[in-house]
């Protein structure tokens, strides 16, 4: 990563300077404006690396046609601090529940949860999002040690109709929205990108390991609680994870598993890149 | 004559947190060992006190099954001045000897065992 990547992206040399070249800066305005939120929680403009990571992130998801379905979405990580790493990217910020410290941040990895209190209450309520037009997502960079929530509101029953992507030693499991026990199943305990998307009635997609699942199971009327990330509702299942990114809000577009495939693309792109940038 | 700027050296096994006043905030690596435990009634008053001023990082009291409440000590990484701070200044100082410093994993073994369900 060349020197001036380094340079804060809102500092007056940043583009260049005579002699030394010149690099791109950010444009896109939505972009801007949340640059310009991080820099003011944090106190100085993120290096024109990272900005330039954003930039992309914000064109991609507006290429794809995802971006207008990220109604409440934060950027775990890039952010020179954890009050940085909590402005929204879209929607209300979310509220740091349990005793988070600036130690639990990782400027490339994100949050780190404490698999006991730690938890972001993303206050965004689960029936903001019609019933048949919904979607998850979390970017993992560590995997959780604890059977747990890693974004959720789920509730006491499966006929609550909550959203839920959880994770335990051996597995996981997606619920969305299901009117009955019938539940995505993640292989394994992946790190990366993992998601789920409805538009239908009867059934929805979920995302992880690069790969998609059709789950055929008819929705339920949505659960009004938060969604968390890091824990759920009902009895607590705090996680222990690194979480660089979280998204909620309507379906991925009309085709939710291309939709999942281009938002796992970008945000995975997107961490990747604040990692070199840094 | 110790350097005036040289921090005071942090105590091995502080009892309360009224012993780390003088050296808050303490690192992040020290403060995580610990938890701060307390009763009901102190949980109670840091629950009013986040109530009256709601900010963006919250900290939340675990009933333990003693009786007493826990939170962690990674927050005295962030007293007096930065992510608690202003709810801090609002805790009446006198009752910070009422907080016990415990080791972390001798507290959280007092926490209530998860859902068995778990998933």
């Amino acid at each position: 990563m060349a020197l001036a990547a380094k340079l804060p992206y809102n500092h007056p040399y940043a583009g260049g300077f005579p002699g030394l070249g010149s690099q791109p800066l950010p444009t896109d305005s939505d972009c801007l404006t949340y640059l310009a939120a991080v820099a003011a929680a944090d106190g100085a403009g993120v290096e024109t690396g990272v900005a330039m990571a954003v930039d992309t992130f914000f064109r991609d998801t507006k290429a794809a046609g995802v971006f207008d379905a990220l109604k409440a979405c934060c950027i775990l990580c890039g952010a020179r601090t954890i009050t940085g790493a909590l402005v929204p990217l879209a929607g209300d910020a979310p509220t740091a529940q349990g005793g988070w410290a600036s130690g639990d941040y990782s400027r490339t990895d994100g949050l780190e949860g404490d698999g006991n209190a730690l938890y972001l209450d993303s206050n965004r309520a689960g029936d903001d999002d019609p019933q048949n037009d919904c979607h998850l997502s979390v970017y993992v960079t560590q995997v959780s040690t604890l059977g747990s929530d890693q974004i959720s509101n789920r509730i006491s029953e499966v006929a609550d109709g909550y959203r839920t992507i959880s994770l335990n030693a051996q597995d996981g499991d997606t619920f969305f929205r299901c009117s009955s026990n019938n539940p995505g199943t993640i292989a394994g305990t992946p790190t990366g990108f993992l998601g789920a998307s409805r538009n239908s009635a009867s059934e929805f997609i979920a995302g992880h390991s690069e790969a998609n699942e059709t789950v055929s199971v008819a929705s339920i009327g949505p659960a009004s609680t938060n969604v968390r990330v890091f824990n759920r509702i009902s009895t607590d299942s705090f996680s222990d994870a690194k979480i660089a990114f979280y998204s909620i809000g309507s379906s991925l577009g009309s085709n939710p598993a291309d939709g999942l495939a281009d938002l796992d693309t970008a945000v995975t792109n997107l961490i990747t890149a604040i990692g070199e940038a840094l | 004559m110790p350097d005036i700027d040289e921090p005071l050296p942090l105590p091995d096994n502080p009892a309360t947190v009224a012993e780390l006043l003088p050296h808050l905030p303490v690192p992040y690596e020290y403060a995580r060992q610990y938890a701060c435990v307390f009763s009901a009634e102190l949980a109670d008053r840091l629950v009013e006190v986040q109530a009256e001023n709601p900010e963006q990082f919250r900290v939340t009291p675990l009933a333990m099954t003693d009786g007493r409440y826990l939170i962690r000590g990674a927050i005295l990484s962030e007293v007096p001045g930065g992510l608690y701070g202003g709810n801090f200044a609002r805790l009446d100082a006198s009752r910070f000897d009422e907080i016990a410093l415990v080791p972390w994993a001798e507290a959280v073994a007092l926490l209530p065992q998860p859902d068995p369900e778990g998933l």
